[in-house]
């Protein structure tokens, strides 16, 4: 079917470019495959600013994608509790931070974190990605939540359990695909992002973002290919392990 | 203080069977005519109770029925017999592994849902949430290209004869259970089909809104020269509503009757213990017109004396409605127990004299056990003998449990079956 | 401790503080919200130069002013607009014809499912340097045209990327936009009740009519708060703007952080009224956002209500 040769070409097309590209040794004008092969670009991780780039990232990533978690399933779970316009009001306050526009978030937020002391520093950019991140979850899980039946907490509080016993025998369990998708989710804002690093970070903070932006504009595209390609895999392999998971409790449309 | 008032009873003004000189042809050829339909359960229907593979042998099998212009009929059966399956090939909406369905003399067998002429309503009212109640009833003018002024107005007719005329501007989330049925018939008659299928529309309803749904469909459908097909599991649906009765049992219809011939004639045994307004006895043949039961000798009607050839065991059925008990006449009534002997030839209660077979009524004495009160046909169970039956009784004299009561029983109820 | 506990206790109790506490969670949100609260009260001092770079000690509006004097805010801001609009139209055309077209249960239609939704997590970064590989210049595009006999020399390929029309970055973006919007669409018509198809096909709709008149509707209403997001996400990227859009006139992202870093500490305040501007937008995008999901959300599904 056509649709499908069309989606599939336009899936796998791009991948297939950064791939030939982040192995290439010469792909000139008017070449249309390179002309000759190297792994240098992917041997030379280890040593260069792309592999450091690459651990920054991990780590603020993961981190925020703790953060936002921990932080926004409560949040959820709290403004689930609200109704009519108070909760359409909440909704769309959490929305903000995700809604407004990096760049913008920034003049802010640099400002917070250099108040804060911590400007230009990692830990400045990690609560610069909590941010949106954690607004992200928190309306996530306020459908999550709303769409619960509460009846099994009730069950649990009249057989005597204590809060945090209900937390951690009802409640958590039963959120395991959310919770995957929340920690996704918040990974990938903050492994992606690009403006809240650059302005919070003040240039200090290399990201991996921000490495490949710099070779792109320098014109360095094999290193830019081999970045891009070390962006675009985790997250992807992330998403097919979410695939195989269990879809009934999903947040995320499947 | 209490008025009475006579319900203004809705009378049709064809007849069924008579074909409109209106909108359909005015010949004879019945409305719906299924032949030696077979039609297999699917493994993703929405059945409430049945999960089984798809599979010529899970299904239905051997369906042959006609409808004739402007009739009701019922499909009625147990639950997972498969009259719902039935009722969407018929639409078109689940498939058929055998047999034809023909539609005012055309056979759609092979057609697509839409092009049969039939139309299919959920047991729940299903109106597209996005379109105001007006939209929703002129859908089916929509699709047929009529302009927007014309289907404005014939969309607002029916709504007028359904009593809706002023919830044309409505939503359907805006819309009580009762309104949705009656957008939902609306709906299907601005289609103009041959066939109206609803499916189980008064199931799961209370007693009110089932009585404005009943309302609904007569409403909808009188004067129509529409057929009108409906699936319940519920026999006073199945009375009140339909001119004849198709009682699915067995994966196949056994018997299609007008409700009043079903009740005196159930087909077969199985058939009279669905209807379930029979009480059953063992007895064998005593010769060709009577049968012993311990409840003594009963004759039975010629008909059925006629369809079963020869002696042997058979089980016979007496109908509730046709056993009463009174109090004795004069109040003393020596023999209480019905002893089974001495019921050939019949014994008498309190001196009435009982004749040869032929007299639609025989008597017997019995105990009150216990009195069933209900919003219908309260019974008392009597014990005569070794038998217990339910009675019915005259609710303004009624009798209390351990009074002595005599028995009557018209022989025209009795019917047996061959074991 | 025991002060803790008379708080609490006068918390349960005493009316005022009562109401607070019953509308608890709304806090929750205002806090979650706060560093974007806080974004804008603290841009609205700056640009009127009570604080920040270029603060003076008379505030005054002519950093507001020029901002909204200059040409190149509002032909930023239109051409971030126009781009985002158009980038989510066509996301949003693509999603649904894989949502409708890829319905059924098969194989062949579960793989188009998967294969369409598959750059889910790509993010905007890499999306907009593959865009330069493939419609650059002298990009793959360029050099299959040449290899057909159609160009000869890089010069002759029409201006993808760095152009008034802004194809490239339009591709870029449509191409990020579509998996997202695709799952939602998935699952939206997943969750239509077959009922609603059965009943339109037997009051006499063709397959055609169905899709017209019944799934698509409902599709693009249940669609609105992903298509609200979708065109708020294109708007503000500032990734792909820089690497794809032309110098002039340069989208309201990339304008800000050039304003941002500019030495003259005057235009830096300036940086903090197109930022204002850009959280309006997010603002208003907001308020749809959570409008067409009062309105439409749960609409076709099986207990069919509105909430």
């Amino acid at each position: 079917m056509v649709l499908l040769a069309l989606i599939t070409i336009s899936t796998f097309v791009p991948f297939a470019i950064l791939v030939l590209q982040s192995v290439s040794g010469a792909w000139r004008w008017p070449d249309v495959l390179p002309t000759s092969f190297t792994m240098t670009g992917w041997r030379a991780l280890g040593q260069s600013t792309l592999g450091g780039a690459a651990v920054t990232s991990a780590l603020l990533a993961v981190s925020t994608a703790v953060a936002a978690t921990a932080l926004g399933v409560p949040v959820g779970r709290s403004l689930a509790r609200l109704t009519g316009a108070t909760r359409h009001v909440a909704a769309g306050l959490v929305f903000l931070p995700v809604a407004a526009p990096p760049i913008a978030l920034a003049a802010g937020l640099q400002v917070g974190t250099l108040w804060l002391g911590i400007g230009g520093s990692a830990v400045g950019v990690w609560l610069a990605h909590c941010v949106p991140a954690v607004g992200y979850v928190s309306l996530l899980m306020l459908g999550v939540f709303v769409t619960r039946d509460a009846a099994d907490e009730e069950a649990a509080r009249t057989h005597g359990a204590s809060p945090w016993q209900m937390w951690r025998h009802v409640i958590l369990p039963s959120l395991r695909t959310p919770i995957t998708e929340a920690l996704a989710i918040g990974f990938l804002i903050s492994w992606a992002q690009v403006a809240l690093t650059l302005v919070v970070g003040g240039g200090a903070v290399r990201a991996l973002p921000i490495e490949v932006l710099s070779l792109v504009r320098a014109g360095q595209d094999r290193d830019a290919a081999v970045g891009a390609l070390l962006l675009v895999l985790p997250a992807v392999l992330a998403l097919a392990a979410l695939r195989t998971g269990s879809r009934r409790t999903s947040a995320l449309p499947a | 203080m209490y008025t009475v008032t006579s319900t203004p009873h809705k009378t049709r003004t064809q007849a069924p069977g008579t074909p409109d000189n209106g909108i359909h042809q005015a010949n004879a050829t019945p409305v719906l005519q299924l032949d030696g339909l077979h039609v297999p359960f699917a493994i993703n229907e929405r059945h409430n109770h049945d999960h089984v593979t798809q599979s010529p042998a899970n299904g239905l099998h051997d369906v042959s029925l006609s409808v004739a212009h402007g009739e009701r009929i019922v499909l009625l059966g147990p639950s997972g017999e498969g009259k719902t399956t039935l009722l969407r090939a018929v639409a078109g909406l689940s498939p058929i592994t055998g047999g034809t369905v023909r539609v005012n003399g055309r056979d759609v067998s092979a057609l697509a849902a839409e092009a049969r002429g039939t139309v299919y309503l959920h047991q729940v009212p299903v109106l597209f949430p996005h379109l105001s109640v007006m939209d929703n009833v002129a859908f089916p003018l929509t699709v047929r290209g009529v302009a927007k002024s014309h289907r404005h107005r014939i969309a607002q007719q029916l709504l007028d004869r359904l009593g809706l005329g002023l919830f044309g501007n409505r939503l359907p989330h805006m819309l009580s259970g009762g309104q949705r049925h009656r957008v939902a018939l609306a709906r299907a008659l601005a289609a103009q089909p041959h066939m109206l299928l609803l499916d189980e529309p008064l199931s799961a309803l209370d007693p009110t809104l089932r009585r404005d749904v009943r309302e609904a469909i007569r409403d909808a459908h009188d004067d129509s020269a529409a057929g009108l097909m409906l699936v319940t599991h519920d026999l006073d649906d199945a009375t009140s509503l339909g001119d004849r009765i198709a009682v699915i049992l067995d994966r196949t219809i056994a018997q299609i009757a007008p409700a009043a011939e079903l009740f005196a004639r159930p087909a077969s045994r199985d058939v009279m213990r669905f209807l379930g307004v029979h009480q059953e006895l063992q007895g064998s043949m005593r010769d060709a017109h009577s049968v012993s039961t311990p409840f003594g000798v009963l004759p039975l009607p010629s008909d059925v004396s006629a369809r079963l050839s020869g002696a042997g065991d058979v089980t016979v059925g007496i109908r509730t409605d046709a056993i009463h008990c009174t109090a004795s006449l004069d109040g003393t009534v020596t023999d209480s127990a019905m002893r089974a002997s001495s019921l050939a030839p019949m014994s008498t209660v309190a001196g009435t004299a009982i004749s040869p077979p032929e007299m639609p009524v025989i008597s017997a004495a019995g105990i009150v056990e216990h009195v069933h009160i209900r919003a219908s046909g309260s019974t008392a169970t009597v014990r005569a003998g070794d038998i217990t039956v339910e009675a019915g009784f005259n609710p303004f004299n009624a009798p209390q449990p351990g009074d002595t009561v005599a028995l009557r029983i018209d022989t025209r109820g009795i019917v047996a079956f061959a074991q | 401790m025991g002060a803790w506990r008379l708080l609490y206790v006068g918390a349960l109790t005493v009316r005022p503080l009562r109401s607070l506490r019953a509308a608890g969670p709304i806090w929750i949100a205002v806090v979650v919200a706060l560093p974007v609260l806080f974004g804008i009260a603290y841009s609205a001092l700056a640009v009127f130069g009570v604080v920040g770079a270029g603060a003076s000690a008379s505030p005054d509006a002519t950093r507001l002013l020029a901002v909204f004097q200059d040409a190149s805010t509002w032909r930023g801001l239109g051409w971030s607009v126009y781009v985002a609009a158009v980038s989510t139209a066509l996301a949003t055309a693509g999603a649904a014809c894989v949502a409708m077209l890829f319905a059924q249960n098969n194989t062949l239609n579960t793989l188009g499912r998967s294969v369409a939704t598959l750059p889910l997590p790509v993010p905007h970064l890499v999306a907009a340097a593959t865009a330069l590989f493939v419609l650059g210049q002298s990009g793959l595009l360029a050099r299959l045209l040449h290899a057909m006999g159609l160009i000869d020399v890089p010069a002759d390929m029409p201006a993808l990327v760095y152009d008034h029309a802004g194809v490239g970055l339009i591709t870029a973006l449509a191409w990020k936009e579509l998996p997202f919007l695709a799952v939602v669409a998935i699952a939206l018509r997943s969750g239509h009740a077959t009922e609603l198809t059965e009943a339109a096909h037997t009051l006499g709709a063709t397959s055609w009519h169905v899709a017209r008149d019944i799934t698509w509707p409902l599709l693009w209403r249940g669609l609105m708060p992903a298509v609200v997001a979708t065109f708020v996400f294109a708007f503000g990227s500032y990734e792909s703007a820089v690497l794809l859009a032309a110098i002039d006139p340069a989208p309201l992202p990339v304008l800000t952080m050039e304003r941002f870093a500019d030495p003259a500490l005057a235009r830096r305040g300036e940086a903090y009224g197109l930022a204002l501007l850009a959280l309006a937008v997010a603002a208003l995008a907001v308020v749809a956002h959570e409008y067409t999901r009062a309105r439409w959300s749960g609409l076709a599904s099986e207990n069919g209500t509105a909430r």
